[in-house]
């Protein structure tokens, strides 16, 4: 199950009244949003998202049948075990990031970021930033893992020559084994105009 | 450039210049009104507001102690003749605690003086060789050359450097930094992101911050990591000085900076 499939159906799950409704469609063959409603005193739109939920995870079959000339949905139980399984390596940014620390950085003139000194050694525990504009302007802390502070301590001034992530690293002493959590951060600098990319 | 200040000079070098002009001005006023109470009066507004703004730039209360009785006691030696219960006795008790007060904060506002100029002397030396002009300050840490040292050593050349008034010198079991400010006094033990400093780690990485307030204080907007580098050289240089025990030529290097 990809995370986002997984969230939704933590999402549902969680509510209060979703073992009564696992209860009922392991009960009954197949019910309607109505049915299920008013058996478990819901509101309809309440029962109508539950429903409609779980037979976009595959977790119910829908069918669509006919009351006269009106048209519903009669959903009944596809499986009898819901298996969630994430993988979180999935996750992971790029599994090949060489192409990315090849980028060549440095901060942006006037970022306005405020770098905070980690007190006894030589690297940052976190950076400030601004986001938004005006009066929704709002200060933003990060805090920073080591290996992050020390990548950003070697950072190139904005009037250095660029340097690629790389070699960054290798000049913060920061192990290839953390490139995703630094390609993390610079790629969040970027995108507030922090840092700048040849 | 070579020999030629790049800062601007410190507010307080207006002092002789003021002093000449009131006296003038007082002169000029006693001849004309028999009196000088005006001079007088602003003279003594110039010692109280010269006080808050030294001490708005230093955060030493004692310059606007300092400036608070020279002001009062400005405006004492003419108020004596206006107000019943000021005289002549009460005006040299005046003088006498002003006087009192100077000789126990001389140390403080001598040890300050030094510790400047010998920052703007720092900062000289740095700018000397950097031509650039294309600012891009940003209030971080530049991590420059590296150096090799002993932990003996660099602890022996932050106290000597401090002894010398030329920084103070912070040091901490992996780190050694020396201080160094043209605004905020090191004596007030600041936060260290609001004054300069260059800081040595034990794998001899050394790293130079140059604060915004100083940084604004270049006539020109400099480079700031050539600004950053040089001073870090500077700094690799006197320690190899240090090392090979000829602190002398420190002091004449740094002399050899414009004030």
């Amino acid at each position: 199950m990809d995370f986002k499939s997984s969230s939704k159906l933590g999402f549902y799950i969680s509510k209060d009244y979703a073992e009564d409704f696992f209860r009922l469609l392991v009960n009954y063959k197949d019910i309607s949003a109505s049915e299920a409603a008013s058996r478990l005193n819901l509101h309809i739109q309440t029962a109508q998202d539950f429903l409609e939920a779980m037979a976009s995870l595959d977790i119910l079959a829908k069918k669509e049948v006919y009351e006269k000339k009106r048209p519903y949905f009669r959903y009944s139980l596809k499986k009898k075990k819901i298996l969630m399984e994430i993988d979180l390596a999935s996750l992971l940014s790029e599994e090949q990031p060489e192409g990315k620390l090849s980028k060549k950085i440095r901060e942006n003139k006037d970022s306005g970021a405020r770098f905070k000194t980690a007190r006894y050694d030589p690297y940052f525990s976190s950076v400030v930033i601004w986001i938004g504009e005006g009066r929704e302007r709002e200060e933003r802390k990060i805090n920073l893992t080591i290996p992050q502070g020390k990548f950003l301590y070697k950072l190139p001034f904005p009037t250095a020559e660029f340097q690629t992530i790389s070699q960054i690293m290798q000049e913060a002493g920061v192990d290839k084994a953390y490139s995703p959590e630094i390609l993390d951060i610079v790629e969040m600098l970027e995108k507030y105009d922090i840092i700048v990319v040849k | 450039m070579i020999g030629q200040s790049r800062l601007r000079g410190p507010i307080g070098r207006i002092g002789p210049y003021a002093v000449t002009v009131f006296l003038c001005l007082g002169s000029i006023e006693a001849i004309f009104t028999g009196n000088f109470s005006y001079s007088a009066f602003a003279f003594g507004c110039f010692f109280i507001i010269m006080g808050i703004i030294e001490y708005h730039r230093t955060r030493l209360v004692t310059y606007m102690i300092l400036g608070l009785f020279f002001g009062t006691g400005t405006w004492h030696s003419m108020a004596r003749f206006l107000i019943p219960f000021l005289s002549l006795k009460t005006y040299i008790l005046h003088v006498i605690v002003s006087i009192v007060v100077l000789v126990f904060s001389l140390p403080i506002l001598l040890g300050n003086e030094k510790l400047e100029s010998n920052a703007r002397r720092l900062f000289n030396l740095a700018a000397e060789l950097v031509q650039e002009t294309s600012c891009g300050f940003t209030p971080r840490p530049y991590s420059t050359c590296k150096a090799e040292y002993t932990k003996d050593e660099i602890r022996g050349f932050a106290r000597f450097m401090s002894s010398k008034k030329i920084v103070k010198s912070l040091i901490r079991e992996k780190i050694v930094t020396l201080a160094f400010s043209m605004g905020i006094s090191p004596f007030k033990k600041p936060e260290l992101q609001l004054i300069s400093y260059v800081s040595f780690d034990i794998e001899g990485n050394i790293s130079v911050y140059i604060s915004e307030h100083d940084y604004k204080l270049f006539k020109e907007k400099l480079t700031f990591d050539h600004l950053c580098e040089s001073l870090g050289d500077v700094f690799k240089r006197f320690l190899e000085y240090y090392k090979k025990g000829h602190e002398s030529r420190i002091i004449v290097e740094l002399k050899s900076g414009g004030k």
